[in-house]
């Protein structure tokens, strides 16, 4: 074709396609996050919007403060380096939404939990006023494992109900109520220091993983997703002491017969 | 009539008859002979001349005009991609995926910054730099194989693993046949990674970035992408 033409042409082409591509509109506002760039185990946090306004919680900056500072013990007690880092306008609507690419980028770039969440006003079976909190989680390690293995979901919602979303300990509560986000942050750098085959390191996150997740939902039934998650931590925890044991090159304790090959029991 | 005056006669007619027969021949050599093809090319040089003078002329106008043509297109493909390649760092991830859809109708003039665009990396952009490429690609294999091959060739350590693993997947789904021996000897580069001591042995073909590591669970990665895209483009 004469390259005239051709200039002539694509202005309508590139229209037709560009038309064809906003036709369907997106309501996921999947923003690059530029912090993912730094060095050592990351948190994202994305915007708590409010759902009617769609405006992120004023409160952002100081939760992700609060959640580093609730992080710290599980910092100190693996020695990881751990980074809860605020990725603005960030707006995930679905786990779905975290296709094969994107977690594998993340996962590349040591992200290890992704939060996000919604408000809306709502009432409670009393008819009192309530702030009904939809949260997402995920589990880049768990999910990016999901897209080989089929299970568990490394991406899921948590509905919650709170009486209030006005300061930063409500907002802690919403995302955090009984301490899962360091049991899911334990979970998915279990993983990555397994894929890495950092045995020891992998078998004492995976361990307390376990333990934090059992204590979540302690005093209630774990819901099937927990528990999902919990036969998956175990398995892997007990898949560690195998694969060290096979491993030529892996000279530590683990190859010791003492070591429980039930995992961490 | 005496006998010597038959034999003067007899002797003029003879005389008369060979000077006849010089004269015939004379005559004969003077005739004009006809034209030879030096003669017609000498005739016809001038008719030629200007037919090839027409000739390189149309031609030679064609190919400056066509590459007067050629570099506006390329300068409105730049301004039309611009804005497309901004949107692939700065807009969220559906909004990226249109821009990569749309900058795939551009073919094999994408191709350039779209590498460009894959190996500066992203968590948006990446992915979506891959998808344009792949798009383009099953159009124009050749466009899309060459530059992406010269990615796992490279030994200067300039390149990201995750750029190398997003062009080993390219050529696995492109069918790049060509780039076969580039990733067998990859490959066998790959294989003595044994264990999380022997990576120092491939870390110099890989960009060191502290943000996406090169550890085992990257070499295992690139062993399975590569052995892969292997089972696609042998024969």
């Amino acid at each position: 074709m004469n390259p005239h033409n051709l200039s002539r042409v694509r202005p309508a082409l590139l229209a037709a396609i560009a038309l064809l591509s906003v036709a369907a509109p997106a309501e996921a506002q999947l923003v690059p996050c530029a912090g993912i760039q730094g060095t050592g185990y990351k948190i994202l946090l994305d915007d708590i919007f409010d759902a009617a306004g769609g405006t992120a919680s004023p409160l952002m900056s100081s939760l992700v403060f609060k959640l580093t500072t609730n992080l710290e013990q599980l910092q100190l007690e693996s020695g990881l380096p751990l980074k809860v880092i605020r990725c603005a306008k960030r707006r995930p609507s679905d786990p779905a939404d975290f296709k094969r690419p994107m977690v594998e980028q993340l996962n590349a770039r040591q992200v290890v939990l992704e939060v996000w969440g919604t408000t809306a006003q709502a009432t409670d079976t009393a008819g009192s006023p309530v702030h009904e909190a939809t949260v997402g989680y995920l589990l880049v390690p768990v999910r990016f494992d999901e897209f080989t293995q089929g299970q568990p979901s490394g991406a899921f919602l948590s509905s919650k109900q709170a009486k209030s979303v006005t300061s930063v300990e409500d907002l802690v509560r919403v995302v955090d109520q009984s301490g899962e986000l360091a049991a899911y942050v334990a979970v998915s750098t279990g993983v990555k220091l397994l894929r890495a085959r950092d045995y020891e390191a992998a078998r004492a996150q995976l361990c307390r993983a376990d333990a934090l997740l059992t204590k979540v939902s302690s005093g209630q039934t774990p819901a099937t997703r927990d528990k999902a998650l919990i036969s998956y931590v175990q398995a892997l925890a007990a898949d560690v002491v195998a694969q060290a044991r096979k491993d030529p090159a892996y000279t530590g304790t683990l190859k010791s017969p003492l070591v429980s090959a039930g995992g961490c029991r | 009539m005496t006998d010597e005056a038959h034999a003067q006669a007899a002797e003029v007619a003879v005389a008369r008859e060979t000077r006849l027969t010089r004269l015939e021949e004379d005559v004969k050599k003077l005739k004009p002979k006809g034209k030879d093809g030096w003669d017609m090319l000498q005739a016809l040089t001038p008719l030629l001349a200007g037919i090839l003078l027409a000739f390189v002329s149309y031609f030679l106008t064609g190919s400056v005009n066509n590459a007067i043509q050629r570099g506006q297109l390329q300068l409105s493909n730049v301004k039309e991609m611009r804005e497309l390649l901004a949107q692939l760092d700065t807009a969220d991830a559906a909004a990226a995926d249109s821009a990569a859809f749309t900058l795939s109708a551009f073919g094999r003039p994408a191709v350039p910054p779209l590498m460009a665009a894959l190996l500066a990396g992203g968590d948006v952009r990446m992915p979506a730099a891959e998808r344009s490429l792949r798009a383009i690609g099953l159009n124009d294999p050749a466009a899309v194989c060459e530059p992406i091959r010269r990615v796992i060739d490279n030994r200067t350590g300039r390149f990201s693993w995750l750029a190398h693993l997003s062009t080993i997947r390219l050529l696995g789904d492109l069918e790049c046949r060509d780039a076969r021996a580039s990733l067998e000897a990859y490959s066998r580069a790959l294989s003595l990674v044994k264990a999380p001591a022997d990576i120092e042995q491939f870390a110099s073909r890989v960009e060191r970035d502290p943000g996406s590591p090169f550890d085992f669970s990257a070499v295992e990665q690139l062993q399975t992408e590569t052995a892969r895209t292997l089972r696609i483009i042998r024969p």
